[in-house]
C-alpha cells in the first residue's frame, strides 16, 4: 500500500560560512493517510528542518519525499500544505476571521479546491465570537488556535506543526493538546508534529520518531500503543509510562553511562 | 494622565519664557535674543503679513512633498521588486540627499527663473530621502516566519508584496513620511532665502537684513511650528491607517 507521506534517505545541507553543514542524514520514514506522527530530538537535530523539507520550504540535497505519491513542490503549488509555526504568525493587521481566510485570498484555483468555511473552523477551534478581534488582543493559546484553523481552511493533505505549543505554559499546553487531537480527528488529515516534550509526543502521536543530534538521523521509531480518542487519564497508564521511558532512553541513550 | 504630562510641559515652557523675559529686562541676555513680550507684540503687529507669507511657503512645501513621496515610494517599490535595483536606487538617493540645498537653490533659480517652481523642487529634494529610506527598510522588514507562511501557501511575488510586505512596511514608511513633512517645510524656507517674492523665509531674511530682532525670532518660531505641525499632521494620518498597533488586551486564555 502506498503511504500518504514518505521520506527516503533524505539528507539536508546548509551552507555555513565556507562549509556545508550536514543537518539531516539518511532520514527515512513513512506515514499512512490520517496518521499522526511526532518527531522529537535534541536541539539542533534538524527536526524543524525536516518539517520544512516536507513543506517544500527547504530542499533536500539527496533522497526523495513524496506526499500522496507526489513531490512536495507540487503539493505546495497546489496549496495543499497546512503549516503551524511556533509563534502563531498571524498577520497583525487582519482580524481573526480574515487571518483564517488568508489562504483563501491567496488561492489560485478556486474550482479545484474543497474549502472549509472559516466560520466553521473557528467554531471547531472554539473561538466563536472572536471573529472580529485583532491578534494583539488574543492570548498565545488563542492565537495558535487561529493558526490551526488557518492551516486547515484549504483541507490540506498534510498538517505540519512546528512546536506549536512550545511558547505556552504547561496547563494551557495540555489543554491545547487535547484540543488539537479533537480538531485533527474531525479534520482527518495526516499530521506531523515536532516537539520538545516526550509526553506530548507520546500523548498525541500514533508513531513517535526519535532523531539523533546533528546530523539528524532516525534513531528509533515507536508505535504508541494507546487507543483513540486519547484522554488525560491515559497518562497514568502503564503503556504510557513504558512508551515514554522507551522514548526517553532512545533520546538520552548515549549519555546513559556518562557521569553527571 | 494626558493632562499631567502636558501640565508639566506647560509649566516648564512658561517658566522658561518667564526667565528669558526677566533676563532680557535685566539686560543679562544680549540684544540678539528677543524678549517673549517683544516677540508677542511683533506678532500682533505683523499678523497679516505673517498669514500672507505663510501661505505660499506651506503650499510649495505641500506640493514638493507630494512629488517627493510619489517619487520615493515609486523608486522604493522598484528597488524591492527588481533584483539589482536596490543598490542603484540607494546610491541615487544618497547623492540627492547630499546636495547642499542652499547651494542648489541659486543654480535652480537661474535655470527655472523666479516664481514658485524652485521652491517646490527644493522642498521635494529635502523630503525625498527620508521617505525612500523608510519605504525600502519597511518593505524589507518582513517577518521571516510570515514569509515562510506565504511560501508554504505558494503565494506569488505580487501577492506577497501586496498582502505582506506593504502592510509590514507601513510603520517604517510613516516614520519617513513624518520626517519628510518637516523637511519639506524647511526646504521651502531655504529656497526662499535665495530668491522669492513672498514667503516666510523671505520675511525672515528681510527681518535679518533690517536687524529687526523680534521679527527674526517671530518668523523662526512660525517656521518651527509649521514644521512640527506638518509632522503632527502626518502622524494623525498614521494613527488612522496603522490601526493595529494601539489595541490593548481582551482577556487571558
Amino acid at each position: 500500500m502506498e503511504h500518504q507521506l514518505e521520506l527516503k534517505s533524505v539528507a539536508v545541507e546548509f551552507p555555513l560560512r565556507r562549509e556545508r553543514l550536514r543537518v539531516l542524514e539518511d532520514v527515512s520514514l513513512s506515514f499512512d493517510e490520517g496518521e499522526f506522527g511526532a518527531i522529537i530530538g535534541p536541539s539542533g537535530c534538524g527536526k524543524s528542518t525536516l518539517l520544512r523539507v516536507v513543506a517544500d520550504i527547504v530542499k533536500p540535497v539527496s533522497g526523495t519525499v513524496s506526499i500522496g505519491g507526489r513531490p512536495p513542490a507540487e503539493i505546495r503549488r497546489h496549496q495543499m500544505i497546512g503549516f503551524v509555526f511556533q509563534d502563531a504568525t498571524l498577520l497583525p493587521w487582519r482580524n481573526v476571521i480574515d487571518n483564517v481566510r488568508l489562504p483563501l485570498t491567496i488561492l489560485r484555483d478556486h474550482a479545484q479546491k474543497a474549502e472549509r468555511s472559516p466560520e466553521e473552523l473557528l467554531d471547531l477551534v472554539g473561538l466563536v465570537g472572536f471573529e472580529k478581534a485583532m491578534p494583539s488582543q488574543l492570548s498565545g493559546g488563542m492565537q495558535q488556535r487561529v493558526a490551526i484553523a488557518r492551516a486547515l481552511v484549504l483541507n490540506p493533505q498534510v498538517l505540519l506543526l512546528d512546536e506549536p505549543f512550545g511558547a505556552l505554559d504547561e496547563i494551557t499546553r495540555q489543554r491545547m493538546n487535547l484540543e488539537l487531537l479533537r480538531i485533527w480527528a474531525e479534520a482527518k488529515t495526516t499530521a506531523l508534529l515536532v516537539t520538545h516534550s516526550i509526553s506530548e509526543a507520546v500523548f498525541m502521536a500514533d508513531k513517535v520518531i526519535v532523531l539523533s543530534a546533528r546530523p539528524g538521523r532516525v534513531k528509533v521509531e515507536k508505535r504508541v500503543p494507546l487507543k483513540r480518542p486519547r484522554t488525560l487519564d491515559m497518562m497514568r497508564s502503564q503503556s504510557f509510562f513504558e512508551t515514554v521511558n522507551f522514548v526517553r532512553d532512545a533520546l538520552f541513550g548515549d549519555a546513559a553511562g556518562a557521569a553527571p | 494622565m494626558h493632562v499631567r504630562r502636558y501640565g508639566v510641559a506647560v509649566v516648564v515652557l512658561v517658566g522658561f519664557l518667564g526667565s528669558v523675559e526677566l533676563l532680557r529686562h535685566l539686560a543679562i541676555l544680549p540684544i540678539s535674543i528677543a524678549a517673549p513680550s517683544e516677540i508677542y507684540r511683533t506678532f500682533l503687529k505683523d499678523q497679516e503679513a505673517l498669514w500672507y507669507h505663510l501661505q505660499p511657503t506651506l503650499a510649495a512645501a505641500a506640493i514638493g512633498y507630494g512629488f517627493a513621496v510619489a517619487a520615493a515610494l515609486g523608486m522604493a517599490t522598484i528597488a524591492v521588486l527588481v533584483r539589482r535595483a536596490e543598490g542603484v536606487v540607494y546610491n541615487f538617493a544618497v547623492v540627492v540627499y547630499s546636495i547642499p540645498l542652499i547651494a542648489a537653490a541659486p543654480i535652480l533659480l537661474v535655470w527655472f527663473g523666479p516664481g514658485g517652481t524652485v521652491r517646490i523642487i527644493i522642498a521635494a529634494l529635502a523630503g525625498f530621502f527620508p521617505v525612500l529610506v523608510g519605504a525600502i527598510q519597511g518593505l524589507r522588514a518582513v517577518d521571516p516566519r510570515a514569509a515562510e507562511l506565504f511560501h508554504s501557501l505558494s503565494a506569488s511575488t505580487f501577492q506577497q508584496f501586496r498582502l505582506l510586505a506593504l502592510p509590514s512596511a507601513l510603520p517604517y514608511v510613516f516614520a519617513g513620511l513624518k520626517i519628510a513633512a518637516a523637511s519639506a517645510v524647511l526646504g521651502a524656507l531655504i529656497a526662499e532665502w535665495v530668491g522669492a517674492e513672498k514667503g516666510i523665509g523671505l520675511m525672515m531674511a528681510y527681518a535679518l537684513f533690517s536687524f529687526n530682532v523680534a521679527q527674526v525670532w517671530l518668523t523662526m518660531f512660525v517656521s518651527i511650528i509649521s514644521a512640527i505641525l506638518a509632522y503632527a499632521l502626518v502622524g494623525l494620518v498614521e494613527r488612522r491607517i496603522i490601526y493595529w498597533e494601539h489595541i490593548g488586551h481582551l482577556q487571558a486564555d
